[in-house]
């Protein structure tokens, strides 16, 4: 101890100038901080210790090894064994030491995998504050080395994420204190559930303020899969442009929630940001500004981005609803009118929110544009694993005031009735889905569309078959069924309710007064509680394990961009990861202070996460209790 | 007729021409009843371009606040390249006025930069001296120009001190400026923005009776383009200032700005205290976090920020007098505002046309911080700071209240006073006054230990009594701290407390109660000074609010949306009060002189630097307009007011705020696309149908 305080006094010496700026503070005041922490009942409780106190358990300490889980997010869902022991290591020293894999392909993956775990590892370091000295490196923390194994098993030669690919992993940590090693193995069988272990390795790290370094649980065994396969978060580019980075930075805090799905919708209405070689009119006149664009290449950093971090990107194509800006350009080209509807007045009339626009389904000239849409998304989206349709919120009137698509119903002899309508649109649908291209990897593509009046129970047999379609659910499930009666029928479900997982809401409505249809702000209270299973058992008496794909929270960007999109996606989107990849018995409350702690590590890693409490109830934890 | 016919072949041919995309847009926009329809190109004899019409189209262009005065637009713009704006004369009063304006010209022209789409979002940082200092320091060399020193009219004697050499520095952001590299056309490049300030009186701190109006005018002839500022105080000049960049907007079509051709506007705002409430103490925020904040109020012409710096929950106000508190009380090391801190935010402020109201809570809401006192033989400086479950006393944790009882209280008080007084230089300070449980005294034994030996009984009256010992005491620290040469009005909660003992001579009371409440009229009626901060229309923090697992009693059920920012108005509010809004009779104006403003207030239990910008604005803008313009209800259907509101948005954000987006891009793209049911029947009751 004499030692290192010779060397501090040495710098602090050679470095006079900082040492002026130094506060009184620290000479009124031997510790940055008055308190420690100890862990009391699986509760971090704080204390005020003695000036002369050498022993500082800082709160970071505390907070890793206190509690049955840690501050692991979202929790193990079989074995979590955490020792009461930290040691500190030098960021320098931590390394892969060794990356087993099938192939070549997944052996890089691992690599890259490695970089980004480390990457954020490093983010939870701070920049040095002039006004404090940090302590020195004790010698044998300098010492410290924490080698990483990883072994994927021969099976797991998969580079993309599909449905039914193997998320598991088992995690262990033992660290040898006579040889100053810290063994961490990683087992998975593919590299999908490898790079979620480093993803619960880094949250068994943490800084520590009073030492000035990082520091390892020293003992830990996990094992871990997912309840859900398909967890997701949807994002509207559509409505406002959102940029690369800002997706990016979705994907980062989505991989640290191992969350899996990026549903992006990325054309509606009121803009087609999308840039398609094959036809470039279609972002020249729907995309709201040249700098509002995602070019091809942007599309495919975003897919590879993901793909890194254990996520598949499912890009929707809104049709034949939500379509508009963009088509305005056929006309003139000889093709006929594609989009119609488009801001035709009063809007209330032909859609849901303004502005309008539906796909002209009479004119054959549409599945032309159509079809060189799809092959050019399947091609800058590959590999693809899942395609959105769309099929939300078609409004027949639309249609039935269209002379075009009325006369082309007389033609056929049809009559103006809705069923006729819903023929018409399910026969559009059957042929878009027989367009879409196949992937040269993964073959037929298989299809999400949301819920619509083709889905409802009476329809459904007659219009979708389940072998080709996914049924993403957004409905209230307090005012009505959204899935059971999908499920009787076999159809494979994705929850999306609105009163538990749209996260756009509470925030008024955006065209008139008052508030939103989807009414109030859904707390991350609310968005943990919504458990699919009960959702499930509730509409049809079981589970429904194998038809339950899982959940996904949705973002519509009407009041989104940029500016708002981390502080609206996170942290609600980590309470949604927990529910979906741990699934547990239990509400919200026993899950608070390692939530709170998520949001934390969030801010830490460049997300902007909103508060939830007062920073108060992280350092006095279990004191903001329920009344 | 045929030169049109040309053009409009010509624009047919360049855009059936293969290389068309290199067009920036299809669209053109015109100007119809208000708003900027988008129209295809194709489809229109001539080209206009979205920035001019937005600049120009209804009565205040994208003004926002609108002005209160005269308001003259020319429909036309003219480009220009930021390089060549500059300050041509200034007539100021004194030295210290001129370095002022220096400042805020300097902040003008960095706001113009930023106007660029691809000005790099990450240095929009707040604009202090330091990093000017910083970034000269490290590049001596790069970045030296030909200054353009403009000739100043002082009437004083002539202190300016000859120039070293001819040269300046580029600032620090100006190297990330791409208008540096944008290449215009000979036009563009002749045009100049010069500009004239001239300022009459030397008050350079903002106080309640500050003037702070003034006059634009913009003249273009020519290449010239001569903006005209006149304005009796700094601060009116700096709003002026203000307007001149929203008569500004970059134009697409050809990377530039454009500027209103030829306007006059005269300008001064409704009410004197147009405030916003920031607690730091629930939660911290970087000092860039505050600065950004009193950026983004500058912007929207507010004048107070309110800095509710302590609370219950941490104590991040470094005292000097009182270390101690900082210590014991902040999140962390890193998470405390040092005095040269807290004088810097002053500063920047003043600058910017801002004050600083420091509020410092008292009885309730006091905890971290003053857990020393009994280790130190102070004795117990806080009652109920954790022995009971917090909502036996409290509406929300943490618990604390003052020890009225404890004489060393108000010793400690009264020195951490002087420092506030010192580091704010403030008129007014908050002093709190509001969620005081008597049953947290009733139930604390050194409470109890005091009525018995004064042989008074438990009962709510004297506890009104023990609050009025506190707050008379608190009261006399405060005077005392201020010193015979400055007056510091202190500012309360309204309660049942104020009503029946304080007076209304020495303090300002702060509503808080929903605007339906008569309260406020009460309190007019009586004679008290009030700022209006009602709490189910101008909070932001509410929207969720269950961070202890309900709905806090204090925030609206439904989340006020910017119409309740708009909509509620102070003299609406207090109807009840004859020809208050008028100031007819002299006792409706004196009563009416008694109406400060309004105040919105951002209590921090689950906001802080991350979501502070987009649960603010542009909500908090639409009340800046209130209280500045205090406009009258507008016919339905024909207010311009969200689609400036959009605009502004998109401003705040060029300049770094994070806003959150009220609509789609749409509706800003094609302002006649997001119409309300309402605005859909009241336009086509009014607007005679054209075959």
């Amino acid at each position: 101890m004499a030692d290192s305080r010779d060397v501090k006094n040495q710098i602090l010496f050679s470095l006079l100038f900082t040492a002026s700026l130094l506060h009184s503070a620290l000479s009124d005041f031997p510790f940055l901080s008055p308190y420690s922490w100890s862990c009391v009942n699986e509760t971090c409780v704080k204390n005020l210790k003695g000036w002369n106190e050498e022993d500082a358990y800082s709160l970071s300490t505390c907070k890793l090894t206190c509690g049955q889980h840690g501050v692991l997010w979202p929790k193990p869902t079989r074995l979590t064994q955490i020792s009461n022991q930290t040691v500190h290591f030098n960021l320098s020293r931590l390394s892969l030491e060794e990356a087993m894999a099938p192939t070549q392909e997944v052996k890089d993956l691992l690599q890259k995998a490695f970089d980004i775990f480390k990457g954020n590892v490093a983010k939870g370091v701070p920049e040095p504050d002039e006004r404090f000295f940090r302590k020195i490196f004790d010698s044998d923390e300098e010492k410290q080395q924490v080698f990483v194994k990883i072994r994927v098993s021969n099976t797991g030669k998969a580079t993309t994420l599909r449905l039914n690919t193997n998320e598991a992993y088992v995690l262990n940590v033992k660290t040898n204190e006579t040889n100053s090693l810290t063994n961490v193995t990683i087992d998975a069988s593919t590299f999908f559930g490898a790079r979620h272990a480093l993803e619960t390795l880094s949250q068994l790290i943490e800084y520590d303020a009073a030492k000035g370094s990082l520091q390892i649980v020293s003992q830990v065994a996990v094992v871990d899969k997912p309840a859900f396969r398909y967890r997701g978060i949807l994002l509207d580019t559509a409505s406002n442009f959102i940029s690369v980075r800002a997706i990016e930075r979705t994907l980062d805090a989505m991989a640290a929630n191992k969350l899996n799905t990026l549903h992006w919708h990325i054309t509606d209405t009121a803009s087609f940001p999308l840039y398609l070689k094959s036809l470039p009119d279609m972002s020249y006149f729907g995309s709201y500004s040249q700098r509002q664009i995602y070019n091809t290449s942007d599309v495919s950093h975003v897919v590879e981005y993901a793909r890194v971090r254990g996520i598949r990107v499912v890009p929707e194509f809104s049709a034949p609803g939500h379509v508009g800006n963009g088509w305005q350009w056929t006309e003139k080209k000889g093709l006929g009118k594609m989009a119609v509807c488009v801001k035709q007045e009063p809007w209330s009339t032909y859609c849901t929110e303004p502005p309008c626009g539906q796909l002209n389904i009479a004119n054959n000239n549409t599945y032309g544009i159509l079809t060189q849409i799809y092959e050019e998304m399947a091609d800058i989206f590959a590999p693809l694993d899942l395609f959105h349709f769309g099929g939300q919120e078609v409004n027949l009137n639309c249609w039935n005031t269209t002379e075009e698509i009325v006369s082309h119903l007389t033609e056929r002899g049809l009559n103006q009735s809705v069923d006729s309508f819903l023929d018409l649109w399910s026969e559009f649908q059957s042929n878009v889905y027989n367009m879409f291209p196949a992937d040269n990897q993964t073959g037929k593509v298989q299809g999400i569309l949301w819920n619509s009046q083709l889905t409802s129970a009476e329809k459904a047999d007659k219009y979708l078959d389940p072998r080709k379609y996914i049924i993403q659910a957004s409905g209230s499930v307090k005012d009505q069924r959204v899935i059971g009666d999908l499920l009787k029928k076999g159809y494979h479900v994705i929850l999306s309710n609105s009163d538990a997982w749209f996260l756009n809401c509470g925030f008024g409505s955006w065209v008139t007064k008052g508030q939103h249809p989807c009414g109030s702000y859904k707390g991350w209270q609310a968005v943990y509680d919504n458990s699919p299973h009960d959702v499930a058992s509730n509409e049809t008496g079981s589970y429904q394990k194998k038809l339950l794909l899982g959940g996904e929270a949705v973002l519509w960007s009407q009041q989104v961009d940029d500016a708002s999109l981390d502080a609206k996606l996170w942290p609600r989107g980590a309470a949604l990861a927990e529910r979906l990849w741990t699934n547990p018995k239990h509400n919200w409350e026993p899950a608070e202070i390692r939530f709170i702690h998520q949001r934390q590590r969030l801010f830490q890693r460049g997300v902007m996460a909103d508060r939830i409490q007062p920073e108060w109830c992280h350092q006095n934890e279990k004191l903001c209790y329920l009344r | 007729m045929r030169v049109l016919a040309a053009a409009a072949a010509l624009i047919v041919a360049a855009v059936s021409a293969q290389d068309f995309y290199r067009l920036s847009s299809p669209y053109s926009y015109t100007c119809l009843d208000n708003f900027c329809v988008r129209q295809l190109r194709t489809e229109v004899p001539s080209y206009r371009s979205q920035a001019e019409c937005q600049l120009t189209c209804g009565e205040y262009g994208s003004l926002l606040p609108h002005p209160t005065g005269k308001v003259e637009l020319s429909k036309e713009g003219v480009h220009f390249n930021p390089e060549h704006f500059q300050v041509t004369k200034m007539a100021v009063p004194d030295q210290q006025v001129s370095k002022m304006l220096e400042e805020a010209v300097r902040y003008t022209k960095r706001n113009l930069h930023f106007l660029h789409p691809e000005f790099p979002s990450q240095f929009k940082t707040p604009y202090t001296e330091k990093e000017k200092v910083q970034y000269v320091r490290e590049n001596p060399r790069q970045f030296i120009r030909q200054s353009t020193k403009f000739n100043q009219e002082t009437p004083q004697e002539q202190t300016q001190e000859p120039e070293p050499d001819q040269t300046e520095l580029y600032e620090s952001w100006e190297r990330f400026s791409p208008f540096l590299s944008e290449k215009y056309s000979p036009r563009i490049n002749r045009h100049k923005v010069n500009m004239e300030i001239t300022v009459n009186n030397p008050v350079n701190k903002l106080r309640l009776d500050t003037d702070e109006s003034y006059q634009i005018d913009v003249k273009t002839t020519g290449d010239d383009t001569l903006v005209t500022i006149q304005a009796p105080t700094f601060f009116g000049a700096r709003h002026a200032l203000e307007t001149f960049t929203q008569m500004i907007a970059f134009d697409e079509s050809n990377n530039a700005l454009m500027i209103i051709k030829d306007a006059s506007v005269t300008d001064s705002p409704k009410f004197k205290y147009r405030g916003f409430m920031l607690d730091t103490s629930r939660n911290f925020y970087p000092k860039e976090d505050l600065m950004r904040l009193i950026d983004t109020m500058a912007h929207n012409k507010m004048n107070y920020f309110q800095w509710h710096i302590t609370d219950a929950a941490s104590y991040p106000m470094y005292s000097e007098h009182r270390p101690e508190m900082a210590y014991y009380g902040a999140y962390s090391s890193r998470k405390v505002y040092y005095p040269e801190d807290i004088k810097e935010i002053v500063e920047y402020a003043r600058l910017r046309g801002i004050s600083v109201v420091p509020e410092i809570s008292g009885p309730a809401q006091n905890n971290a911080g003053w857990q020393w006192g009994e280790k130190n033989g102070k004795g117990r400086l806080v009652l109920c700071a954790g022995e009971k479950p917090w909502f036996e006393h409290v509406k929300e944790p943490v618990d604390g209240h003052l020890n009225p009882v404890n004489p060393e209280v108000y010793n400690i008080l009264g020195e951490i006073y002087k420092d506030v007084v010192e580091y704010f230089d403030p008129d007014m300070m908050h002093v709190g006054g509001d969620g005081v449980s008597f049953k947290c005294w009733q139930n604390s034994n050194d409470i109890k230990e005091y009525l018995a030996a004064n042989a008074l009984e438990s009962n709510s009256e004297q506890m009104f009594k023990l609050w009025n010992i506190y707050q008379n005491n608190a009261y006399t620290k405060l005077t005392e701290a201020a010193g015979p040469e400055r007056k510091v009005t202190p500012i309360i909660h309204s309660s049942s407390f104020v009503r029946n003992y304080i007076n209304k001579d020495n303090y300002i009371v702060q509503v808080n109660e929903p605007s339906s409440d008569p309260a406020a009229a009460q309190y007019v009626k009586d004679g008290y000074k009030v700022i209006f901060a009602n709490l189910d229309q101008w909070r932001v923090d509410c929207l969720d609010s269950s961070w202890y697992g309900e709905k806090s009693e204090k925030c609206p059920l439904e989340t006020p949306t910017w119409r309740n920012f708009y909509e509620n108005s102070p003299l609406d509010n207090l109807q009840s009060i004859p020809n208050i809004r008028d100031g007819q009779t002299p006792e409706s104006q004196a009563l009416k002189n008694n109406v400060l403003g309004g105040i919105v207030s951002l209590y921090s239990s689950e906001t802080d630097g991350n979501g502070l910008d987009t649960k603010a604005w542009p909500r908090v803008s639409a009340m800046a307009e209130r209280l500045w313009s205090d406009p009258a209800k507008s016919p339905q259907g024909f207010d311009t007011k969200l689609k400036r509101l959009n605009v502004h948005r998109e401003r705040m954000v060029a300049r770094g705020t994070k806003a959150n987006p009220l609509q789609p891009g749409i509706c800003l793209l094609d302002e006649s696309s997001c119409y309300s049911k309402e605005e859909y029947a009241a336009r086509s009751a009014n607007i005679p149908q054209t075959p």
